[in-house]
């Protein structure tokens, strides 16, 4: 099939623009207009990078840093920095776990060791923790769900929640447990516990029946902690909340700080498959549609008879040349050839149109056009012969008063 | 083998059995009963290969008219044929309805219309034809395509005939036929006549009034029976699409235009186009009308992507007339093109006929070359000027050698050789 191609004057075999691309690629003039492009655009290239390199940096600074709440190594408000650290100047062994299978080989290897729980999210179920009970000596829940407790401690019983409002109450010990006595007075949220030990009463509920922050076991192998205020940065060391604290997770000489993790989750039997829940029909008919479909395609798809084609004939706008010529002068700012060739039509077509034949010299038609233009003689010469243009601004201006002057000369 | 919308509206009421039943079952059986009725359909239909199909056309159509290619289906087979036939035309055929449904009973032959509005000049071509044949049951098809070549000839479309009342209004006047007799139109001793009152006395022939009672005037027709040859150029240069119209085919117009006033006149005509080989020929002996040899000739010409071999020019003329004729070059004005080829084999020419070079001007450099304001429409009008400076030079040129140049935009090229043409006639110097 031919098609529309060539250009009159134009030669056949031309490179293809791919080809002549490539050899610019591999070129030393390739290279330095590359580096030119680089130049150009210096600045948004600069942003970029430097955008880039924030949002690497925020990534690299939020993937080594621990966001948990009474996560050891979180050192925000809801954090438990402050507290680990203290206990590890004080001389306890804090070790942070955040799997289980470390945490019960870290309780194995310290017989005797105290066992921090953190499992708000609940992941863990109940055969996990009873090990998890088994493998501790003495277990610290902070804000345990009934479930946990029943695990770990079952006189313990849950008692609700302290009011929300104020956020933290000041709650006096109460009891005679020495850590609490110790601790005096704290300041905390949360929930209410009831045990065989029960301190920091809920003002109002003091009494046989009373609930409180704090509550423990006689012996105590298990202590509730009814608010993360205790341990938490933020607010470990209003009154005797640290006091508190510290003696409850520093009895012993190592500390399992457990966090328990969606890792912890026990693979559970295989999920039902959605598929298996859909009506026994459409898994055919959606396979007999998808027939049905590939029977359409045919039937639209089925060409009758071959495609045919057609010659088409040589197309050339006859002004592309001299398209071409003026993308060539513009190019090479060929401003005083396009001026000259101006010029030399201007003065052929007045030559032609004030009679002056074929012998007329420069000056003779400056002279009949200056009288046929009204003008004066010298303003003509000095636009025709005098005053040709250095610059593309200049080749305008010079251009529109020549064909001014053609149009006054001509139209008299 | 094709299969028809029915069939899949067949295949999609499966989808109800499968609802119902749902299983490999109610799908197995209902493929099977679907692939039965397509099978048996095809079974049933005409088989498309015995079909024999003949077209009826006519030859040739003038672009811009329509034409009817008939297609004839003769059913041999014994059975009923339910077809959709399709015509291969290419589509600058501009077919209307290619594609038609018809029924042939078995043993009969039935027609088929294809409405033709060809877009373009030059032999447009229809290879085949391929028939979808239907069983009874419309379900399944034979398809076959079926060769069946054939062509129509698109004739330029002569435009330029409208000028042609006026041209031959002039030539008439240089005849001599009017009742206006004027002294000079012509140079061709025609016949004596009696001296009228208001006859140019210069026209007196002494003679023959010694010989008779009378006064007797001389008068004049203008010269006949010369050559007319006109040469078009279909190389590279004849590509070029100036308003909207490749130059062949304004060539082509006003070749049609001289070449049925100069028959008019009592020339004889004789037409080549070439590049570098002659591409066609029309010469003054046939015995057809010479307008329709003209269009025949003209109608698959193309303009070709080489150069022109203008050196064959003189040969090419002389095998045509040895005698003193009148040459019209129908060419182009572009500096390479000519400076290289035909200012070598113009003195050549000249030594004997009378050469006239017809071109067709871009009126868009014209609107080029008045753009102005900005920098790029400076550059674009210098360069306008610089082409038509270059085409003036070679005009000028060409006219110094002893050439006649006719140089003018696309719709004015046929009228104003026509008259270049009557001026070397009313001088006499064809």
């Amino acid at each position: 099939m031919r098609v529309a191609a060539g250009k009159p004057g134009g030669t056949a075999e031309s490179e293809s623009p791919e080809e002549a691309h490539s050899d610019e690629l591999r070129t030393p003039a390739g290279r330095s207009r590359f580096a030119g492009r680089l130049r150009r655009h210096r600045v948004p290239l600069l942003l970029l990078l430097l955008l880039c390199a924030v949002v690497l940096a925020s990534v690299w600074g939020r993937a080594d840093h621990d966001t948990t709440p009474l996560s050891p190594a979180n050192p925000a408000p809801d954090g438990a920095m402050a507290t680990a650290e203290i206990l590890a100047g004080q001389g306890v062994d804090v070790q942070h776990h955040e799997q289980l299978a470390e945490a019960q080989a870290a309780l194995e290897d310290n017989p005797g060791a105290t066992l921090l729980f953190l499992d708000p999210a609940g992941f863990l179920t109940s055969e996990q923790r009873e090990d998890l009970a088994d493998a501790a000596g003495r277990v610290v829940l902070v804000e345990p769900s009934l479930e946990q407790l029943a695990d770990f401690a079952p006189q313990i019983r849950s008692a609700g929640l302290l009011p929300q409002e104020p956020a933290r109450h000041r709650l006096d010990a109460g009891c005679t447990n020495d850590d609490a006595e110790a601790a005096g007075t704290i300041e905390a949220g949360g929930k209410t516990y009831r045990g065989p030990v029960t301190c920091f009463e809920e003002p109002g509920s003091e009494g046989n029946d009373a609930a409180g922050s704090y509550a423990a076991t006689k012996g105590g192998s298990a202590v509730v902690l009814g608010s993360a205020d205790l341990l938490s940065n933020e607010s470990v060391a209003l009154e005797g909340n640290a006091a508190l604290a510290f003696r409850t997770l520093g009895a012993d000489e190592t500390l399992v700080w457990y966090q328990a993790g969606p890792f912890d989750v026990p693979p559970s039997e295989a999920p039902t498959d959605p598929f298996s829940l859909l009506p026994a029909w459409v898994n055919p008919l959606l396979f007999w549609f998808l027939l049905v479909a590939a029977l359409a395609a045919f039937w639209r798809g089925r060409r009758l008879g071959p495609l045919v084609e057609e010659p088409l004939p040589v197309v050339v706008q006859a002004a592309e040349t001299a398209e071409g010529r003026a993308r060539l002068y513009q190019d090479s700012h060929a401003v005083g050839h396009a001026a000259a060739t101006l010029r030399a039509a201007a003065m052929t077509r007045l030559a032609a149109h004030l009679r002056l034949g074929p012998g007329a010299g420069t000056d003779d038609v400056t002279r009949a056009a200056a009288d046929a233009s009204g003008r004066s003689y010298a303003e003509t010469d000095h636009l025709l012969n005098q005053r040709l243009p250095g610059t593309g601004a200049e080749l305008v201006h010079w251009a529109r008063d020549l064909k001014d002057l053609e149009e006054e000369a001509t139209s008299s | 083998m094709a299969v028809s919308g029915r069939f899949v509206l067949l295949a999609l009421l499966g989808s109800v059995a499968v609802l119902v039943y749902p299983g490999a079952v109610s799908i197995l059986l209902w493929l099977a009963f679907i692939a039965a009725a397509a099978g048996v359909d095809l079974l049933l239909a005409a088989s498309p290969r015995r079909l024999r199909v003949e077209r009826r056309m006519p030859d040739s159509v003038r672009l811009s008219e329509a034409a009817v290619g008939t297609l004839v289906v003769r059913n041999d087979t014994g059975t009923r044929l339910r077809a959709v036939v399709r015509d291969g035309w290419q589509p600058s055929a501009g077919a209307r309805n290619p594609q038609q449904r018809m029924t042939v009973p078995a043993g009969e032959a039935r027609s088929m219309d294809v409405q033709l509005e060809p877009a373009r000049r030059g032999i447009l071509k229809s290879g085949h034809v391929a028939v979808r044949s239907f069983g009874p049951l419309g379900l399944a098809a034979r398809q076959r395509t079926l060769p069946v070549p054939g062509e129509i000839r698109v004739l330029p479309p002569f435009h330029s005939k409208r000028h042609l009342p006026s041209k031959l209004r002039r030539l008439r006047e240089l005849d001599g036929n009017t009742s206006v007799q004027l002294r000079g139109a012509g140079t061709e001793f025609d016949s004596l006549r009696e001296y009228v009152r208001g006859d140019d006395v210069r026209s007196i022939d002494w003679r023959a009034t010694a010989r008779r009672q009378d006064t007797v005037v001389r008068t004049w027709r203008p010269e006949r029976d010369r050559r007319v040859i006109i040469a078009l150029d279909t190389s590279r240069t004849s590509a070029a699409r100036i308003d909207d119209e490749p130059r062949l085919d304004t060539g082509i117009e006003a070749t049609l235009l001289l070449a049925v006033l100069a028959r008019s006149g009592g020339d004889r005509v004789d037409f080549l186009a070439f590049d570098r080989r002659i591409r066609a020929r029309v010469d003054s002996g046939g015995k057809e009308n010479l307008l329709s040899r003209l269009v025949t000739a003209a109608a698959p010409l193309e303009p070709e992507l080489i150069e022109a071999d203008f050196s064959l020019l003189p040969g090419a003329v002389h095998a045509v007339s040895a005698r003193r004729s009148l040459v019209v070059l129908i060419s182009t004005l572009d500096s390479g093109a000519v400076e290289e080829g035909l200012v070598q084999v113009l003195p050549r020419l000249l030594e004997k006929h009378v050469v006239v070079v017809a071109s067709v001007r871009d009126p868009g450099l014209d609107g080029l070359r008045r753009g102005g304001g900005t920098t790029p429409a400076v550059f674009r009008a210098a360069a306008a000027e610089r082409a038509l400076l270059d085409r003036a030079a070679v005009g000028a040129q060409l006219r110094s050698m002893g050439a006649e140049v006719v140089d003018e935009p696309p719709h004015e090229l046929a009228p104003k050789l026509a008259d270049m043409y009557l001026r070397l006639k009313a001088s006499g110097r064809l």
